[in-house]
């Protein structure tokens, strides 16, 4: 963050510096031309003045003269830019607060002890107490001591020992959860200095970049009092105090009257626009319903199948109509007519084909033949 | 063992540490107190000091090979083929080898070492023969690959020091140079050893037996300490450091001895290669001097000690150099035999009662008890076991005469030994000075450990011994191995008079002339309380 901080105020100093460098170097390539831009005109008459008053009659040594004061004024101009710049940018890391936040938070975290495996521990300490038990054994036979007494004193010591033990690994324990719970700690305060520093970065980013910003007035938000009064919930002021024993006295023709006039006023005087007509209307039924739909109330026929209506062959063997012949081809173009005629239900085609299979009863059916016969002669004694 | 140990130190220094205790002087007429300090825990005391009844003599400083011993050894040296001269020239390189000699470490220890100096080696190389271009290569260039491995490998652990070799001698000329560049430390450092034996005043050996004799340093040290000692062996596996201890012993030739038959200056010496495989064949001091560091295996070093201790009377003496690698393998067999000397052989004891109709419920509660430990068992059961019968165990009961006042672990740590230092006059066949001579004498560091096969008496008068004995200005400060304390550290003033004088005279490695009675401890663990 400071490093950033650092680049942008140097960027800032950076943007001005090539200007100044710019009008300086054209000052002395264009013999003080240039330098005019950089410098008031009062400035520029006092100088005039000024080589006037020393070379009079000499152009030449006044012109060197006027250069001069003109370069040595520039320099001088961007010494006190430098300086100012300078302490710009030193601003910050002079500040000590600052760098001590910083290395607060850079600072290395410390080493965490490491716990042994508590099975290893344990399996240590038990080979170490049993070379205890020995060594103490050792110690109080040579020391005169009879073997129970050695015996009954080593015992004793060893359950000291491992009374100890626990109590240093209870100890060590401690230990490390006092050392969680610090490092936790730490990592509260730590977590606060960062915000601090965000603070402090935020108001020196403002500082910078106060010129800069800009000074809008955004409109500001009202706020809601929520205690002012609420003139619908108020009680009544209680001027009338026997209301209760006031009637209505009214003729029921005036009443009628005045509920028939009610309702003529709050009714309303037909539709005030072109859908509100249309609405009307398709609900009296004067006009189709939108979106068109060309199954629009067909009845009972939408729950039959177009196979009912198309495929009336398959009724003609259960009729009694027989398989060939001119009664066969004549039946064959009425199924044909039929499939395609489009106001006709299902069961009225059926009733169609039953009143053609009741015309061409038996007797007819023999008539036919004959008849038919007769033709196939007849057409062949043509020929 | 060495972890147990340590960890056991460290685990009573944890308790004696946690309270403290504020040191109390005062003085009396016959009887001084004074506070000893725990060298390695830091735990304080409170000791009474008196003086010793009987103190004995201090050890003797300087300890000189006899003129017969010299003169043998000059006969010897003359039958050689080269001169004199040259053979002392090699007998100061071997000499300067065996100052720098290490202990054998241990075979699997080597090769973990080899393997990973290996790994190292190959994770360096990058020009190696991957396994699809072995197929390509024929055998012998693999082989030379390895054989390059293997070289560069040995080079790197000879430099490391781990080039652990047995001492050959299979020459009379490198035989000479051995005895020319050890016969006279040797001989102080046995002699030196043998002064222990000043605590027994009627202890006179029949029988003795050198392993590993060498030069014969070990047969003039026993014969200056017992001269009527009726038999010694000499084992040493080398012939021809065999022979020539052989032409070092021999008598003059003008002498009388020489005339009735009997070459040697000792009327009954044998010279042998290995040990008599009978054990019944036994000795009353067994010598085993600078023998463990010759074998390189652990397992096979404490083979070495049993059978030694299976042929030993009463006394096993083992003496090695001063670096920790040789303690170490001092205490190894020290531990090896104080453990397996109270370790019950519980199958034939049950067994043999059984016979006897003499077992007992508390026997078997005894063996079949885990929480203790074989000490303990073995003490619990010499007295259960009915009159008449004994304990057996893994082997014979051991304990320890000299330098420890106790049979427990060494409190000292791993990377430090318990040194003793003896001077001696050296011998040069060149007649010039040695370089590290001084005052005509040289100092020879050495540790030793006398086994006693016997059980420590009860009660005994312990004898401390002094580790460092600091004479400062009108004070003297010690560290004394004690029995059941440690490594205590005492501090006597000239205010306390002949305790004092006699502690002053006193060097390293002495016996401590005061006798120290601990008051009051800050440590928790007191068997007096």
């Amino acid at each position: 963050m400071l490093r950033s901080l650092c680049s942008i105020a140097v960027r800032l100093g950076g943007a001005r510096q090539p200007r100044l460098l710019s009008s300086a170097a054209s000052g002395d390539g264009n013999d003080g031309k240039g330098a005019k831009d950089a410098i008031d005109e009062d400035l520029l008459n006092a100088i005039e003045g000024v080589a006037n008053n020393i070379h009079p009659q000499n152009g030449s040594e006044k012109k060197s003269l006027k250069n001069t004061l003109i370069n040595r004024l520039v320099a001088n101009e961007k010494a006190s830019f430098d300086a100012a710049a300078a302490s710009a940018s030193s601003e910050m890391l002079d500040d000590q607060a600052l760098i001590g936040l910083l290395a607060d938070v850079a600072g290395d975290a410390k080493v965490e002890k490491k716990l042994p495996p508590k099975s290893a521990q344990l399996r240590q300490e038990k080979r170490g107490l049993v070379l205890l038990r020995k060594e103490i054994f050792y110690q109080a036979v040579q020391s005169g001591f009879t073997t129970e007494e050695a015996r009954v004193k080593s015992e004793t010591i060893v359950n000291e020992a491992q009374i100890k033990l626990q109590e240093q690994r209870k100890a060590l324990l401690n230990d490390v959860r006092e050392k969680v719970e610090q490092e936790e700690v730490e990592e509260t305060e730590r977590s606060e200095k960062d915000q601090k520093l965000f603070t402090m970065a935020l108001e020196f980013m403002e500082k910078i970049y106060k010129d800069d910003l800009i000074s809008s007035a955004v409109r500001k938000p009202v706020k809601v009092d929520n205690d002012a009064i609420k003139l619908f919930n108020q009680k009544p002021l209680g001027i009338w105090k026997k209301g209760e024993k006031y009637e209505d006295f009214s003729l029921g023709f005036w009443k009628q009257w005045d509920e028939r006039a009610a309702r003529i006023s709050n009714g309303s005087f037909g539709p005030t626009n072109s859908f509100e007509e249309q609405i009307e209307w398709t609900t009296k039924g004067k006009q189709w319903e939108y979106p068109i739909d060309n199954e629009f109330k067909m009845g009972d026929e939408s729950n039959v199948s177009f196979i009912d209506h198309v495929f009336l062959e398959r009724h003609l063997p259960s009729l009694g109509i027989p398989k060939s012949g001119p009664i066969a081809h004549f039946m064959h173009l009425v199924c044909v007519g039929l499939s395609k005629n489009p106001y006709m239900t299902a069961a009225k085609k059926r009733e169609h084909l039953k009143w053609f299979a009741d015309y061409f009863n038996t007797e007819k059916q023999k008539l036919v033949h004959k008849l038919h016969e007769q033709e196939q002669i007849a057409a062949q004694n043509a020929l | 063992m060495l972890q147990n140990r340590l960890f056991l130190r460290h685990f009573i220094a944890n308790f004696a540490t946690s309270s403290a205790f504020e040191p109390r002087e005062f003085e009396n007429n016959e009887k001084t107190a004074i506070t000893a300090v725990n060298a390695l825990t830091n735990a304080r005391s409170i000791v009474q000091i008196t003086s010793k009844e009987k103190v004995g003599k201090r050890f003797r400083r300087e300890f000189n090979l006899p003129q017969k011993a010299i003169d043998g050894l000059r006969n010897a040296i003359i039958t050689c083929e080269r001169p004199a001269k040259q053979l002392q020239n090699e007998a100061d390189q071997l000499a300067k080898k065996l100052e720098q000699r290490r202990f054998p470490e241990s075979p699997e220890k080597l090769k973990k070492l080899r393997d990973e100096v290996k790994r190292k080696l190959k994770s360096g190389k990058k020009d190696e023969i991957s396994d699809f271009d072995k197929e390509s290569f024929g055998g012998k260039v693999q082989e030379a690959q390895q054989y390059e491995i293997r070289n560069e490998v040995d080079r790197i652990m000879k430099k490391e020091n781990f080039n652990w070799k047995p001492l050959e001698i299979t020459t009379k000329e490198s035989a000479a140079a051995y005895s020319l560049a050890r016969l006279a430390p040797n001989y102080a450092e046995i002699t030196r050893t043998l002064e222990e034996f000043n605590t027994i005043p009627d202890f006179q050996p029949e029988t003795v037996l050198d392993f590993g004799s060498g030069a014969g340093a070990g047969f003039w040290a026993i014969q200056n300490k017992w001269p009527d000692v009726k038999e010694i062996t000499m084992v040493d596996l080398s012939d021809a450091m065999m022979k020539f201890s052989m032409d070092s012993l021999r008598n003059e030739q003008s002498s009388e001895a020489s005339q009735n038959g009997r070459p040697f200056v000792h009327n009954n010496v044998n010279f042998r290669r290995h040990l008599i495989p009978s054990l019944n064949t036994t000795y009353d001091v067994v010598l085993a001097h600078r023998v463990l560091c010759e074998i390189g295996s652990s397992e096979t070093r404490l083979q070495l000690i049993e059978s030694l201790w299976k042929r030993t009377n009463r006394f096993l003496i083992l003496i090695e150099s001063s670096q920790t690698g040789a303690f170490g393998g001092l205490l190894e067999a020290r531990d090896f035999l104080l453990t397996q000397g109270t370790l019950v052989d519980y199958r034939k004891l049950l067994k043999s009662l059984e016979e006897a109709v003499m077992l007992s419920p508390k026997v078997v509660r005894i063996v079949e008890d885990y929480n203790l430990s074989d000490y303990e068992k073995y003490a619990l059961l010499m007295e259960a076991v009915p009159p008449g019968h004994t304990v057996p165990t893994m082997l014979p009961t051991a304990t320890v005469l000299a330098p420890c006042p106790h049979d427990l672990g060494c409190p000292l740590g791993v990377h430090s030994s318990c040194t003793f230092n003896t001077r001696f006059q050296p011998i040069r066949a060149d007649g010039r000075r040695s370089e590290k001579e001084s005052d005509g004498t040289e100092v020879s560091k050495f540790t030793y450990m006398i086994l006693e096969k016997s059980q420590r008496k009860v009660n005994n008068e312990h004898t401390e011994r002094i580790l460092k004995n600091r004479k400062l200005g009108g004070h003297v400060t010690c560290d004394v191995c004690t029995a059941f304390r440690g490594i205590q550290r005492i501090t006597l003033s000239k205010k306390h008079g002949e305790m004092y004088t006699a502690l002053r005279s006193r060097r390293d490695g002495d016996l401590l002339p005061i006798n120290l009675k601990t008051m009051t401890s800050s440590g928790i663990f007191e068997v007096d309380n």
